[in-house]
């Protein structure tokens, strides 16, 4: 059999090195991400009336239709101040809700999703015999590295229901915000942070709401 | 991955083979760099220094002409800061980290300017064949992935440098322009090569 020639291998060895998805781990608010939709055909200028509930409703894996969930009361009045200071600051005017244009009806979803590492060293494979006692190693079994992980994830939807377009079967939403990030990383101080400053952004790529 | 490892291995194994039976052939090794141009500089604009290239030449008029293919691999990265997106009606928000491989498998033809009794063998070529390209962008916790096949070409100049008898010093530059489709724009890329020419035995 013939050897294959060192250079070739060192050739293979560079095409290894080259990687084919870099990753950079970025800062938890760099997979924050805000979404806006509007109606176009809705004249926001004629309806600068609105009404916010008091509380605002969690939707998770265990929500039932039976068994309402409401977000605690210090991170709702947080959204929900935040909320009623941008649209008062585009010029809008809070009212009740039996007078009001617009309802704006925020809900905020909770998900977890669990991963697993794909990473040899937590592993831990060893050639049976190569050290006495070492076998063929599985996760969890005599080594001391997580085999799962998981991240939460919460989204706030923010939609402006048009009272007056509200039929039996059917709420016209004629402007939602959806923002969508990491929820259980860092201090409460910085989610709190990035809840302000993403609300914020909604407002601030939606100039058509002046 | 693994499998384009295995694949790689196999197909190098099975030239070096033909190739050492032949006499004047060569493989060429390169470490890659490269910049996106036109379009491409606009979707990631940073200097790529992830990169490598195989190429088999076959000398078959005289010294001086040599047909041949090549496979590159180029891969582009870039994170875009924080910004707004809009279409239509709807506008997007946030970071964006963005990466494209580029894969280009080509037949080749290079004319070399000095025959093999020099030093310096300055060349030019072109390569014509199929293109792959693979775009990510990574926005928020969500990935957009856009996989296509292109047709496209390369003009290359370079110039290969005597160390030995078997070896030599390869230096290239090459543009590569692939032809848009129906759902992907042009991609061009200039790369920036160097590594070994050399017979395998």
């Amino acid at each position: 059999m013939k050897k294959i020639p060192f250079k070739i291998i060192l050739g293979f060895i560079l095409l290894a090195l080259v990687g084919c998805y870099p990753q950079e781990n970025g800062y938890v608010d760099d997979y924050d991400l805000v979404a806006t939709n509007y109606d176009k055909d809705f004249t926001f200028s004629q309806h600068k009336t609105f009404a916010l509930p008091d509380s605002i409703i969690l939707i998770d894996e265990q929500t039932t239709k039976d068994d309402v969930v409401f977000v605690e009361d210090k991170t709702a009045t947080l959204i929900l101040n935040q909320i009623r200071t941008n649209l008062l600051q585009l010029g809008w005017t809070e009212e009740d809700t039996t007078t009001a244009d617009i309802i704006l009806l925020p809900s905020v979803f909770k998900n977890t999703t669990v991963y697993y590492y794909y990473d040899y060293s937590y592993w831990g494979w060893y050639y049976p015999g190569y050290y006495p006692g070492y076998g063929w190693g599985y996760p969890g079994y005599g080594y001391p590295y997580p085999a799962a992980s998981s991240y939460q994830t919460g989204t706030l939807f923010m939609q402006m229901t048009y009272r007056e377009g509200i039929e039996a079967s059917s709420v016209p939403v004629v402007w939602t915000g959806v923002i969508n990030g990491l929820l259980n990383v860092g201090s409460s101080s910085s989610v709190n942070s990035r809840i302000t400053s993403t609300i914020n952004q909604a407002f601030n790529q939606s100039p058509y709401l002046k | 991955m693994k499998n384009i490892y295995i694949i790689l291995f196999l197909f190098i194994s099975a030239t070096t083979q033909s190739v050492a039976q032949i006499g004047e052939n060569y493989l060429t090794l390169h470490y890659s760099t490269g910049v996106g141009l036109g379009s491409t500089n606009e979707y990631i604009s940073k200097m790529s220094f992830r990169g490598a290239s195989f190429e088999y030449k076959r000398f078959v008029s005289s010294d001086d002409v040599a047909l041949g293919f090549d496979f590159n691999w180029n891969v582009l990265y870039e994170k875009k800061g924080h910004d707004t997106y809009t279409s239509g009606t709807v506008s997007l928000s946030g970071s964006q980290f963005r990466s494209l491989n580029v894969l280009p498998f080509m037949a080749t033809v290079d004319y070399f300017l000095a025959d093999q009794d020099h030093m310096v063998r300055p060349f030019v070529g072109l390569g014509l064949g199929p293109v792959h390209t693979i775009e990510n962008v990574d926005m928020g916790l969500y990935r957009y992935t856009n996989k296509e096949w292109h047709m496209g070409f390369k003009p290359q100049v370079g110039v290969w440098y005597y160390l030995n008898e078997t070896t030599k010093l390869s230096l290239s530059s090459e543009f590569l322009y692939a032809f848009k489709t129906a759902d992907t724009a042009k991609r061009e890329l200039l790369t920036f090569n160097i590594g070994f020419a050399f017979t395998p035995y």
